[in-house]
């Protein structure tokens, strides 16, 4: 029995180092392909006129959906944010899906609604639509008011329904807009017409400054979660995303701040209600279509336009917003499983749906199987406790340096945080992220998994919120 | 596990040593776009530092970041100067061969060289650089395009305007792109001279659309003749245009326009209508009212609202007694939304 169970651990062991070879490298090759990306976005900046495309009335106009649900606290912040941005033709609709605090009755207060018998525009599906306000105060704003959906992306449709420009930007009721972003995202569409969406990047705006709905001095706080998420969110975007950008194979537009061709989403039939990611659903459903239809298209990621967010501050928040991610993962990849490997695909079918299944969605079951194993190799003494150790240390010393490499990626382009210590902070916890953080969030991800192949119900859960308000401790520090 | 500390140790300091090296670039940036303020002077002419000019054209003419730290001088407005200085200023930078060495650049393989070339020979204002930016709209880089059309914009030379000109009719730029670059004085005369140029019949409706933006009278004329053409685009672009220049002696066409076939035509004839702000336009307006189009019946009661006292007793009227529901319904609406934003005003 113990011969077999050795067997088994060394078999394991090998299988552990081939499969950590095969992640490194591709994540080398993401590093690689952002570096790139980012070296090329940043030298051509200076070409680029967004002076013009913000004033000008011949650039693409927006539609900017912002799905409210009990956010009573956040949503005036968020509305006044994006109603400041520097564009000449845009739109926002605030979406209030059967909230049951005070987030309509803010809103018609502060912006003196009128309804108004506005038309639908499309034919996707979404709980039924109790009324429809315009803005006495700002003719821009639109605010829908409907019954609950229970999931964001039923909020989308309505808003999508209403929506009436070409190009509509997805973002969270909890989010702040850069006042230049806007422009950012357009000129991608109009210079290249084909493409189809594009992600910005998403910060955490904890510890920021935030003065009249937008961040002025971006700052790490002091809370080590926060900055954890902060160089999270860095790898994922400057590395990740901006990666798979380079390739054509960007799977995950994230929902806080996506912006698409309105009639090619309605087309592809809006959001799915029933996805727990319906961000990264919509995505995919949308590369299936194009790569279906045989013509060029792109859903890319730039990583200039900036949307602030507010991050969990504390675990149990957090576990639930990152059980909701690997739970919407599974789905994702379950849904649209005929599509791993074929070569109809492309890029998205051959590299990037294998990767996301190999080593998003079981790569965290290894990990935690290989931190069992290897203290079962301890006990047993297959395995001295100087190669255990020399093992756990190149596995956090490899992860560590994705880190830093992110960070790298953010000193070349933008160093947004200017000061010496917020930059510190990040540096400290990249080391820091990897030695328990990184466990913790692989055993909540496994954990998730298995409620999910349990077919536990999901929940979505409310999030705290503090607001960006200057009031608020955490955005004027 | 020495090489793994080793490899981290190596990372912290070039994550370090990135932020150090940029930030002194940046030092170095601001010193260089400093010194060429400097070299320029705020006084007459006999005070300019001509070597040191030399000395930062030459580095220009070398130099990437040199580039770009003049063009963003020039983006920001600060050079070149333009009085008296101008000349001697354009005379050292053709002495240290920035000129030649644009040209060259417009010819690089880089397109970021291209791309920057073309912006920084339209700003620097030298002369015939029309003739090397032209080509460059048609360029195998979408930014290379977008530059040199913004680059010919900043040339503000009626060649600069036949050049985008040329390049809207040979499809090389999108047509707005080309449009919003051709709305100013410079541009009137080479926008009315391919109005009537047959070559360019294709994107006559581009040109009417720029014509409007322009605001400039001369375009009304042309643009009248061009709302009686057979091309419906042509005519729905001519009645928006004739909106934008707002000229009371152009009432007359458009009113004849609000009975075209094309319920686009008659949509944007409406909506000129009322930036005229005349009532005589009123029994016209209120017409259509009950047109087949529900675009156009709700153009028309804007128009009505921004006319004025007349446009607004007439939509009265038609909420009370006008004998098509949709006609009511439409001037309801129209009275509805103008005293809610009356009120809205007065609260403010």
């Amino acid at each position: 029995m113990i011969d077999v169970l050795h067997d088994a651990v060394v078999a394991f062991n090998a299988f552990v180092i081939f499969y950590m070879l095969a992640q490194y490298g591709n994540q080398v090759m993401l590093i690689c392909c952002g570096w790139r990306e980012i070296s090329e976005y940043v030298k051509r900046r200076s070409l680029r006129d967004y002076d013009m495309i913000a004033g000008s009335e011949l650039s693409m106009p927006v539609s900017i959906v912002v799905p409210a649900y009990n956010e009573e606290g956040v949503i005036l912040e968020s509305v006044r944010s994006l109603l400041r941005s520097h564009y000449a033709a845009f739109e926002v609709i605030a979406v209030n899906d059967g909230s049951s605090d005070r987030t309509l009755e803010v809103l018609m207060e502060e912006y003196r609604l009128v309804e108004d018998r506005r038309v639908p525009r499309a034919r996707v599906q979404s709980k039924p639509v109790v009324a429809c306000y315009r803005s006495l105060r700002d003719e821009r704003l639109v605010v829908i008011d409907k019954e609950n959906g229970g999931s964001r992306a039923d909020a989308m449709n309505a808003g999508l329904r209403y929506a009436r420009y070409p190009l509509f930007l997805a973002v969270d009721a909890d989010t702040l807009l850069d006042v230049d972003a806007l422009p950012r995202l357009v000129r991608e569409f109009q210079v290249r017409p084909e493409t189809v969406g594009l992600g910005g990047i998403v910060r955490i705006a904890n510890g920021s400054t935030v003065e009249a709905g937008h961040v002025t001095e971006a700052r790490t706080p002091r809370e080590l979660l926060v900055n954890l998420q902060i160089v999270e969110y860095l790898r994922a975007f400057l590395v990740g995303r901006t990666g798979w950008s380079r390739i054509g194979a960007v799977l995950i537009v994230s929902g806080a701040f996506g912006i698409f061709r309105r009639e090619e989403v309605i087309a592809a039939g809006g959001y799915d209600p029933d996805s727990f990611a319906e961000d990264a659903e919509l995505v995919v459903r949308l590369h299936k279509r194009c790569r279906e239809r045989g013509e060029p298209y792109r859903i890319g990621f730039i990583a200039d336009p900036v949307c602030w967010t507010e991050a969990p501050a504390s675990l149990s928040t957090l576990r639930t917003q990152r059980n909701r991610w690997q739970r919407g993962l599974l789905q994702l990849l379950w849904d649209y499983r005929a599509m791993i490997g074929r070569r109809r695909y492309g890029s998205v079918g051959m590299l990037a749906l294998p990767y996301f299944t190999a080593f998003e969605a079981v790569g965290p079951l290894i990990e935690v199987a290989g931190y069992f194993v290897v203290t079962v190799s301890l006990v047993f003494g297959w395995l001295s406790t100087a190669m255990a150790v020399a093992y756990f240390g190149v596995a956090v010393a490899l992860g560590i340096a994705f880190s830093f490499g992110a960070l790298l990626v953010e000193e070349r382009a933008f160093q947004r945080y200017r000061r010496w210590r917020c930059f510190g902070r990040l540096v400290l916890s990249a080391g820091i992220e990897n030695l328990g953080y990184r466990q913790w969030y692989a055993l909540v991800r496994v954990r998730a998994s298995w409620q999910h192949l349990r077919g536990r119900p999901l929940r979505w859960g409310e999030m705290s919120r503090v607001g960006f308000s200057p009031s608020g401790a955490p955005s004027k520090s | 596990m020495l090489c793994t500390f080793g490899l981290l140790a190596g990372l912290v300091v070039l994550v370090l040593g990135k932020r150090v090296l940029r930030s002194g670039a940046e030092r170095r940036s601001r010193r260089r776009r400093e010194s060429w303020l400097r070299a320029i002077g705020a006084g007459p002419v006999p005070e300019m530092r001509m070597g040191e000019l030399r000395r930062l054209a030459r580095e220009a003419a070398r130099s990437a970041s040199a580039q770009e730290d003049l063009l963003s001088l020039l983006a920001a407005g600060s050079l070149p100067p333009r009085d008296g200085r101008r000349q001697p200023f354009e005379r050292a930078l053709w002495r240290a061969g920035l000129r030649r060495a644009l040209r060259s650049a417009s010819r690089s393989r880089r397109a970021v060289a291209r791309g920057r070339a073309a912006l920084l020979l339209a700003r620097l204002g030298f002369v015939g650089c029309e003739a090397t930016i032209g080509p460059l709209t048609a360029d195998r880089d979408p930014d290379v395009r977008a530059a040199a059309t913004q680059a010919l914009s900043c040339c503000g030379s009626e060649e600069a305007a036949l050049a985008l000109l040329r390049s809207l009719r040979d499809g090389h730029v999108e047509p707005d792109r080309a449009v919003e670059r051709l709305t100013a004085e410079w541009a009137v005369r080479p926008l009315l001279h391919a109005l009537r140029d047959s070559s360019f019949a294709p994107v006559r409706p581009w040109i009417a659309e720029a014509l409007g933006l322009t605001e400039d009278p001369r375009g009304e004329q042309p643009l009248v003749r061009l709302l009686g053409s057979g091309d419906e685009e042509e005519r729905i672009r001519a009645a928006r245009a004739l909106g934008r220049l707002a000229r009371v002696s152009s009432s007359a066409a458009l009113m004849a326009a609000l009975s075209d076939e094309s319920p686009p035509v008659r949509a944007q004839a409406a909506r000129a209508l009322g930036t005229l702000r005349q009532p005589r336009s009123v029994p016209a307006l209120v017409a259509l009212l009950d047109d087949l189009s529900w675009w156009v019946r709700g153009r028309a009661a804007e128009a009505l609202v921004a006319v004025g006292p007349a446009g607004i007793e007439a939509l009265r009227r038609c909420a009370e007694s006008h004998p098509d529901g949709f006609a009511r319904e439409r001037a309801a609406e129209a009275l509805a939304l103008d005293a809610s934003a009356e009120r809205e005003g007065a609260a403010a």
